[in-house]
């Protein structure tokens, strides 16, 4: 319990209470421990600990070659793959006037050609993807099936066509139009009453003829309708009001968090 | 001559007293509730006990004057060899087992708490005015509303921490995400298929894989007592090894150990796209039914979601990268946002002093919602020139 429990919990509120604290003290020692010297620790056993992914990984993939398991075929690529980089980084440097540890930055080598040639073009199919994840995403996401998947449609389109050069084409009287005819729809839900329904409708349209023709129709007026500014506005107000919500949120959850795990009082990461 | 200075032979003999003497000791430390951080001091000064016994005995008249300690050489004769101060830890030891928990019949585990908090907190108490005394070296005095707030908080986590203990009930809303992860575990024994959890592709340096490890130990217990296979892929070395501590100790408290299976939780590679590849691979392969996506992602969160939504799986995200949430909202089933996700270790444990801390969690909400009403009109009031006083810079961190 001493050494599974004790000093773990010990260590974490050490360098924890040493952390949060040397921030507010400047010192030069404490300072470097906090700002370089912990994360360089970090880094040196993750380096090390590297070692255990990849023997499991190895062990993993061996297994079901051997073992002639479902979807055996990939593992021997991935073994393969494995291998292959193991040569490159420690075998064979392919351009000797280059020295070891600058061959995988260095041109000629094979390191180098296995980095541009195949790692490369993998993780840019696997990031091209993306594009089509995003549009089969969008096309379920913008359904109208409620209120808010409607306001999320609604200002999808406010947004993506306000960013593009067509959006500066659009009149914003043309929004207004548009905007008082969906008014209307909600005006008809609420009263149930035609009269009222054309009433609004037929006046709402009507004074915008007017002021339309009293103005001159400028493209950029009333500006509240125009598309550049009204994305610029639901993209500065509305979005980052909701956003530094979410991050106060964040924030507080991840100090909450933090101060458990420091306090010792949530254990579970080190079993209970 | 005195025996406390003369050399030691190598076969120095505990006599009864000495043993009487050493338990008696031991006693004290255990009544105090201060084993833990005891057994650690001594086991920490051990090897230094010569020292200190010498350091003792230097400065035995000046405690001597305050303190009337009968025996008090001969204690610090005992203590020079780290023989015996091993045997101190042996015997505090013992009498904490011998007092564990269901046996517990002169001070409850309550109080023991009780009382450690308190020597706690007056030592952390006593160490900051010390070194405000001192003239605080080094402080960055530009940084004191900082530490103030820090202190503030802490007090209120701290506090309803400490009530939710005490008996305290509080009321919690309901998190949709959270009641779903018990069913979707449900769902895939039905379906005689395995959950798939993705820990998030970063380290255990980072709060949300911290967090999202501990709700795979809370998923590995249903797992366990549905016995419904586990598949954990992880692109961190040291989370596989977390990972597989906090499922080990899971199925061990559901008392199937038998299941559990060192290859449940493993490594696939620390590249982003090459995991979200793997992940999958596996995901078209084994057609989970349920997949859980908890900590921290970035681009490939959303090749994930949609390939898990391709083959039909219920998937559950929580995550506080802010710019994923949209992503995991639109494709996932249910989606725990920001501090949702931190609170669901409190959520799935029930433990109160995790709920405890939630509440903390919203008093502070409170508090921020206070400062912030309150600061908007301080500083309308600057900017009219009623005040001089510039709330928000006296708030910037400087």
């Amino acid at each position: 319990m001493f050494w599974k429990r004790t000093i773990p919990i010990a260590i974490v509120a050490t360098v924890g209470f040493l952390t949060l604290f040397g921030w507010f003290v400047d010192e030069p020692h404490i300072k470097n421990f906090v700002e370089d010297d912990a994360t360089q620790w970090y880094d040196i056993l993750a380096s090390f600990a590297i070692f255990l992914g990849a023997l499991n990984l190895l062990k993993m993939q061996s297994q079901k070659i051997l073992k002639k398991q479902t979807g055996w075929q990939y593992s021997i690529f991935a073994v393969g793959g494995f291998i292959f980089a193991i040569i490159a980084g420690f075998v064979i440097k392919g351009n000797d006037a280059i020295q070891w540890g600058a061959h995988v930055t260095g041109k000629g080598t094979l390191f180098k050609w296995m980095f541009e040639f195949m790692f490369t073009p993998l993780s840019a199919t696997m990031f091209a993807l993306l594009a089509f994840f995003v549009a089969s995403a969008s096309y379920r996401a913008f359904r109208i099936r409620n209120f808010e998947a409607t306001l999320l449609l609604i200002s999808g389109i406010i947004i993506m066509l306000g960013r593009v050069p067509i959006g500066i084409k659009i009149s914003a009287w043309f929004v207004l139009y548009l905007t008082i005819l969906g008014i209307g729809v909600v005006v008809n839900n609420a009263f149930k009453n035609k009269q009222i329904t054309l009433g609004f409708v037929v006046g709402g349209l009507l004074l915008t003829t007017i002021a339309g023709f009293w103005m001159g129709w400028p493209v950029d007026q009333p500006a509240l309708f125009y598309l550049p500014i009204l994305q610029d506005w639901i993209y500065n107000i509305p979005n980052v009001a909701g956003a530094r919500a979410i991050m106060m949120g964040i924030g507080l959850g991840i100090f909450a968090t933090s101060m458990r795990y420091i306090l010792g009082i949530e254990k579970s990461y080190i079993g209970e | 001559m005195n025996t406390i200075i003369s050399p030691k032979t190598e076969s120095f003999v505990l006599t009864e007293q000495d043993i009487t003497f050493i338990q008696n000791v031991a006693k004290k430390i255990f009544d105090t509730g201060l084993v833990t951080p005891a057994v650690f001091f001594l086991e920490m000064t051990k090897p230094l006990s010569l020292l200190g016994s010498h350091f003792l005995v230097f400065f035995g008249p000046i405690i001597n004057a305050f303190i009337r300690a009968e025996n008090y050489y001969r204690a610090t004769e005992l203590m020079e060899e780290p023989k015996n101060v091993e045997r101190l830890i042996q015997e505090i030891e013992k009498l904490e087992q011998a007092n564990s928990k269901p046996q517990l019949e002169r001070q409850s585990l309550k109080e023991l708490k009780n009382n450690q908090f308190w020597i706690g907190a007056g030592i952390v108490i006593a160490l900051l005015m010390v070194y405000y005394l001192i003239g605080h070296p080094f402080f960055l005095s530009n940084r004191t509303v900082m530490l103030f707030a820090i202190l503030l908080f802490s007090g209120t986590l701290i506090y309803y921490t400490r009530l939710a203990e005490s008996g305290e009930s509080f009321f919690l809303r309901d998190i949709p995400g959270l009641k779903a992860v018990e069913e979707a575990v449900g769902r895939s024994t039905e379906m005689g298929k395995q959950v798939l959890y993705v820990p998030g592709i970063m380290d255990m340096d980072q709060v949300e894989t911290v967090a999202g490890v501990i709700v795979l130990g809370h998923v590995a217990k249903m797992t366990a007592r549905y016995e419904t296979p586990l598949n954990v892929p992880v692109s961190r070395a040291i989370v596989m090894k977390a990972g597989r501590e906090a499922c080990r100790e899971s199925y061990l408290m559901e008392g199937r150990p038998d299941l559990f299976q060192d290859d449940m939780v493993h490594y696939l590679t620390d590249d982003q796209f090459a995991y979200a590849a793997g992940v999958n691979g596996i995901m078209v392969r084994e057609e989970p039914a349920a997949c859980l996506y908890m900590g921290k992602f970035y681009a490939e969160s959303l090749i994930l979601a949609e390939t898990g939504n391709s083959i039909g799986a219920i998937q559950i995200a929580g995550t506080a990268s802010q710019s994923q949430i949209p992503f995991f909202v639109t494709a996932c089933d249910y989606t725990l946002i920001g501090e949702e996700f931190f609170a669901a270790s409190a959520y799935l444990s029930q433990k109160p002093e995790l709920l405890g801390g939630i509440k903390g969690q919203d008093m502070l909400k409170a508090m921020i919602v206070g400062v912030i009403l309150i600061g908007s009109a301080l500083r309308v009031f600057h900017d009219f020139g009623w005040i001089s006083w510039d709330f928000v810079n006296f708030l910037t961190v400087q």
